[in-house]
Order: structure tokens, then sequence, then C-alpha cells
């Protein structure tokens, strides 16, 4: 099971980001979290976070801020591999199944590693 | 001076109300507020204070009754004027905010999605 870290954000490409992470993951074998539970101080989810198996875990962003990854540093879990999406402005079906690709293309790469 | 809106980075059923919930809210308002994830402020808490907003009245927006979001900015010596909780716009049983790997949430409906946008309205006013 790879663990698929995402930001926690609602922009439009935060939303498409979601989005396409439901859609992967209603095919593979993959679980997505958020860090925001662990960054508010809830103990059982910052221990699930401190736990991650670090190969087993990437990180998926929206934007450059990285919440996701840098969520994840904040806890000592170096990824396994990172990916910043493209900035998509607007919520579509089009955009949610160019960021399904664009992650699904990432996960086979960080695979094959 | 525009007001700063806090969304907490909720998971599983409840993140899906709530980016409904928050793009029709959006539509609605955003002459007058400035979005923020609670998780961006979690690891950059500036961006907050840097951003304009009026650091007094700031609403947030939590997914469940834990309000990730509320706690993330009390971590930061901040506090919400006001705060929604998804829970109260709810009439059923929803899943708590967990990692997950399913995500088939038939039971979401419009109505439930707007009772959550007029609450969140509300707490602008």
């Amino acid at each position: 099971m790879l663990n698929l870290v995402i930001c926690g954000g609602y922009s439009p490409g935060a939303r498409v980001l979601r989005a396409a992470a439901r859609n992967v993951a209603h095919c593979d074998e993959l679980r997505v979290i958020t860090v925001c539970p662990a960054l508010a101080g809830l103990e059982k989810q910052i221990e699930e976070i401190r736990n991650l198996d670090p190969t087993c875990t990437v990180a998926v962003d929206a934007c450059e801020g990285g919440c996701g990854n840098q969520g994840l540093a904040k806890f000592g879990v170096i990824p396994k591999a990172m990916l910043v999406l493209p900035k998509f402005p607007m919520v579509s079906e089009k955009n949610v199944a160019e960021a399904e690709t664009k992650i699904r293309q990432f996960l086979d790469e960080v695979c094959l590693k | 001076m525009r007001k700063g809106v806090i969304v907490c980075g909720a998971n599983g059923e409840r993140s899906v109300i709530l980016e409904k919930a928050v793009e029709q809210f959006a539509k609605k308002n955003q002459s007058r507020v400035v979005q923020f994830s609670a998780c961006s402020i979690g690891v950059s808490p500036l961006m907050l204070s840097m951003s304009g907003v009026d650091m007094a009245r700031l609403v947030t927006v939590n997914g469940c009754r834990n309000r990730c979001a509320d706690r993330i900015l009390e971590h930061n010596a901040l506090k919400a004027d006001r705060y929604c909780v998804l829970d109260d716009a709810l009439q059923r049983e929803v899943g708590g905010c967990k990692a997950t790997c399913s995500f088939d949430f038939p039971h979401i409906n419009d109505e439930e999605v707007k009772r959550f946008v007029a609450i969140m309205t509300k707490a602008l006013d």
C-alpha cells in the first residue's frame, strides 16, 4: 500500500488534485492522507504520520507552497518522491483528467525506482 | 479589509462535502474574503498576517468537531473570531476525517452542502 500525502487546500488547483487523487485511489492500492490533523496537534494523527514508511510514501502538492511535503517534513518524514502539479486555474473534467495522468505517471516512475 | 477564512484540510467524505461548499462559498464571497488552507498556515503561519486580512476577525471552517483549523491557529497564538463546523449542517452520520483509500460516498447531497454554505456565509456577517 502506497501512502499518497496531498496538500490540504481548497483552491481550484487543490480541488483538482483532490479529485484526481480520489480517481487514482479508486483504481490503485494507495491511501490518501492529509497532514492537517497532525499539524493541529492531534496525538493519534501525529503518530500515524511519524510512523509512515518513507519508502512507501509520496507527496503530491497543488502548488509550490508544498504544504503536503512540508507538513511531512515537520514530523521528520522525507517521502520517497514528491510532485508539484502545474497550476490549474479551475476545476474541470479536463484538468482533473490531466492531473490524474500526471499522478499516475509519477507513481509509475516512483515504483520503477 | 477582507476577512481571512481558514479551512481545515479534511479527508474522506467530509473533504468532498467541504470542497463543494467552499466552491459555492468562494463564488459568492470572493470580493470580501481571502481563503487559506489550515495546512498552509500550519507550515507557514506568517502567510496569514502578511496577507493583509483583518486578523481580529478570522473565520475558521472545520470539517469535524476536532476543529483542526482552530487548533492550528491556536498553535500559532491566533484565535478565530468565528468558527463553523460541518457537523452543524449534517442530518446523518458521516465517517471521521482519516487517511483513506475509499472514496465512494453516495449519500452526499446538495441540501447539506447548501446548509453549510449558509452557515459559512452567516459566520462572515
